[in-house]
């Protein structure tokens, strides 16, 4: 994977503080919502009580990640670039718009356009290259299951595709 | 039934013609996955488990494990060829393996992996099948208290050996805890974390989880690394992929080294063979005369590490089998798929599922032999399978989970979920947190708070309980140690730093 060294003593706050941060509202939450179960029921431990624990022990242990985070920035372990993300995005975006498009197109189009974008904007292939293996590993797939598997697959026109 | 004539009714089962099919689909998968960068045995198990729920349990789970050791196999081809690892246990066979292939004896090193794995997956089989009625039988006495306990102590191995941060490894079984407390409430019926959405009233889904943090999470990071690298040649004619007797003799004490090794690392929960492998190499060249020429391309160097990363299959098979617990991301599939299939495992599988279990056992020995008989001569042709361009193999990927994560209750709702799944492994695996503790938090979280809320029931809320009995104190403690233990070495290891920094 693709990282960048932070070097020693490079300037801002430490990845790992921002991770004990997120981490920390998580564990936050979860106690939050813990109260609101009983700890106790019936004289047993009542839903509340294990996430309760766990909550707890979330926030201690991102607490300490924050405090070392900032206490050792200078020796702070090498944090993966966010840069990846905006790399990576499209294809996040794309695969929203085909789970979005799957129940109103059905699988084959949608997993068809779907391949497309990524293979011609992720990939940089040739649009005709690209129109053809989306529309074959698209087929593929709906062949391959839903006809001969019977996994059914959301389809546009019933018993069609 | 005794472990003699448990091992032939196991063979019984896995000599079935269905069986040995099934045997040969997973290995062969599972070499073709371990060769492929990018896809490990994980996300392949997780990708096909929904498709192998119709299997019977028997040739279900011998397909799933053939890949599960098959990929172990695959991933040195690889490392050896392409100095790049197909998994995180191949990495140490890159040291000498890529050196011997780049020295021109890419063949012999080929050979040599395929033979140290044979005999160390071997040596592994049957340290499974000696010593798993010996623990089930032991496991037979326990009660929530000592489950519960176990429990503790193999998340806390998990957590401390899965990366070089306590914390991080610790926040990762946290959130894995937290996503396994999604649902309905065992006890009391009562909804959590539920948002008021239907969906999850049944709680998360274990294999969108799976395909979303492993296989999808693996294809985001790919996209954004996107190297390539030389394949170097592999000679002609299998009398060229056997290494020289010489060779062979270098390798006596590396084959026993990784054997011993894996076999014992596997058993920790947490450990994978990605340690084994680091373990091995460390003590094969402590012990070397020629300790300076590791790194050059010498076979015992390639020979411990592969041996130790194939014996640690029957290990971490242990804990799995006869106590339920697994000890890591692809058993904790592995064992997903049981239950799924009705089978619990646990002290009671060999006399409930005697089909299931020694079938496996069986199943894996012939599986040895096949991965050894396709990986000597058909390397060449399945190192054909490094030329597949990725713009390829991603959608496919995508396709393969997509239809993995819709079968499961055929709403796209879990296509929400995966897809955030997706995006929480690659997120996590930036921030450098291991995942293996977060998936066997999630696996084991619901059977932890079972066993400890039984246990407290049973002692009337008392803690003392895990006090009064002998074997709970003792996992309890060894839980304290092993935890004290990485803290210590963890603050020895920045004060060093410091030093070195201010000096």
């Amino acid at each position: 994977m693709h990282t960048e060294p932070q070097t020693p003593g490079s300037p801002g706050i430490p990845g790992d503080f921002w991770l004990g941060l997120v981490c920390a509202l998580l564990g936050a939450g979860i106690l939050w919502k813990a109260w609101g179960w009983p700890y106790y029921a019936d004289g047993a431990p009542g839903p509340g009580f294990f996430p309760f624990w766990y909550g707890a022990l979330m926030i201690a242990a991102s607490v300490m990640l924050m405090v070392r985070a900032l206490r050792h920035a200078d020796l702070a372990e090498p944090f993966g670039t966010l840069r990846g993300l905006w790399r990576t995005g499209p294809v996040w975006v794309f695969y929203a718009g085909f789970v979005l498009l799957l129940p109103l197109i059905g699988f084959l189009l949608s997993f068809a356009l779907f391949v497309f974008a990524m293979q011609v904007m992720v990939y940089r292939i040739s649009p005709l290259k690209a129109a053809i293996a989306s529309v074959v590993t698209s087929g593929v797939f709906f062949l391959l299951f839903d006809r001969l598997l019977s996994i059914q697959l959301p389809v546009l026109i019933k018993g069609v595709f | 039934m005794d472990t003699f004539t448990g091992l032939m009714h196991g063979f019984a089962v896995a000599l079935t013609l269905k069986n040995v099919l099934f045997c040969f689909i997973g290995c062969l998968l599972g070499t073709v996955v371990g060769i492929l960068p990018g896809l490990g045995p994980a996300a392949t198990i997780a990708l096909l488990l929904p498709l192998s729920f119709n299997l019977d349990p028997a040739s279900g789970i011998i397909m799933l494990t053939g890949i599960y050791y098959g990929a172990k196999y695959g991933g040195s081809t690889t490392s050896i060829l392409l100095n790049m690892p197909g998994e995180s246990s191949s990495v140490v066979t890159c040291i000498d393996g890529y050196q011997m292939a780049k020295k021109g004896r890419a063949g012999a090193a080929l050979g040599i992996a395929a033979i140290a794995s044979f005999i160390a997956g071997t040596v592994g089989i049957v340290a499974l099948t000696l010593l798993a009625p010996q623990v089930a039988r032991v496991a037979l006495s326990f009660g929530p208290p000592e489950y519960c306990a176990l429990m503790v102590l193999g998340l806390s191995l998990a957590t401390v050996l899965s990366g070089p941060s306590l914390l991080k490894g610790a926040l990762a079984l946290l959130i894995g805890l937290t996503l396994a407390g999604v649902g309905t409430d065992l006890f009391t019926s009562t909804s959590r974390f539920t948002f008021g959405r239907p969906e999850l009233i049944a709680g998360l889904d274990f294999v969108i989880i799976a395909i979303g943090i492993f296989a999808l999470a693996e294809v985001f990071a790919n996209l954004e690394n996107r190297e390539t690298a030389q394949l170097l040649p592999i000679p002609r004619g299998f009398r060229n992929l056997l290494p020289s007797w010489a060779e062979l003799r270098q390798c006596r004490f590396a084959f026993l080294n990784g054997s011993v090794t894996g076999f014992v690392v596997g058993v920790l929960p947490g450990a994978g063979s990605a340690i084994a492998s680091f373990l091995a190499y460390g003590i094969e060249k402590a012990v070397s005369k020629h300790p300076e020429k590791f790194g050059t391309g010498v076979p015992e160097g390639l020979a411990a590490p592969e041996g130790a990363n194939n014996a640690d299959t029957g290990g971490a098979l242990i804990p799995l089998l006869t106590l339920g617990i697994p000890g890591g991301g692809t058993t904790a599939i592995l064992l997903t798929a049981l239950i799924v299939w009705g089978v619990r495992p646990g002290p009671l599988m060999m006399i409930e599922s005697p089909d299931v279990f020694w079938g496996l056992v069986a199943s894996m020995y012939l599986g040895n032999v096949m991965l050894l008989l396709l990986n000597l001569p058909l390397v060449p042709l399945f190192s054909q399978l490094l030329r597949v361009p990725g713009w390829l193999l991603g959608p496919i990927i995508f396709g393969l989970a997509t239809i993995g994560a819709y079968s499961v209750a055929f709403r796209t709702f879990d296509l929400w979920l995966l897809l955030g799944f997706s995006l929480l492994g690659f997120v996590l695996t930036k921030a450098r947190m291991p995942l293996a503790p977060l998936i066997l938090g999630f696996v084991l979280g619901d059977m932890l708070e079972r066993s400890l809320r039984q246990s407290l029931m049973m002692s009337d809320g008392s803690l003392w309980i895990f006090a009064e009995r002998g074997l709970t104190v003792t996992l309890l403690v060894l839980a304290v140690l092993v935890l004290a233990g990485s803290r210590l070495s963890s603050l020895k290891r920045s004060r060093a730093a410091a030093m070195t920094e201010a000096g």
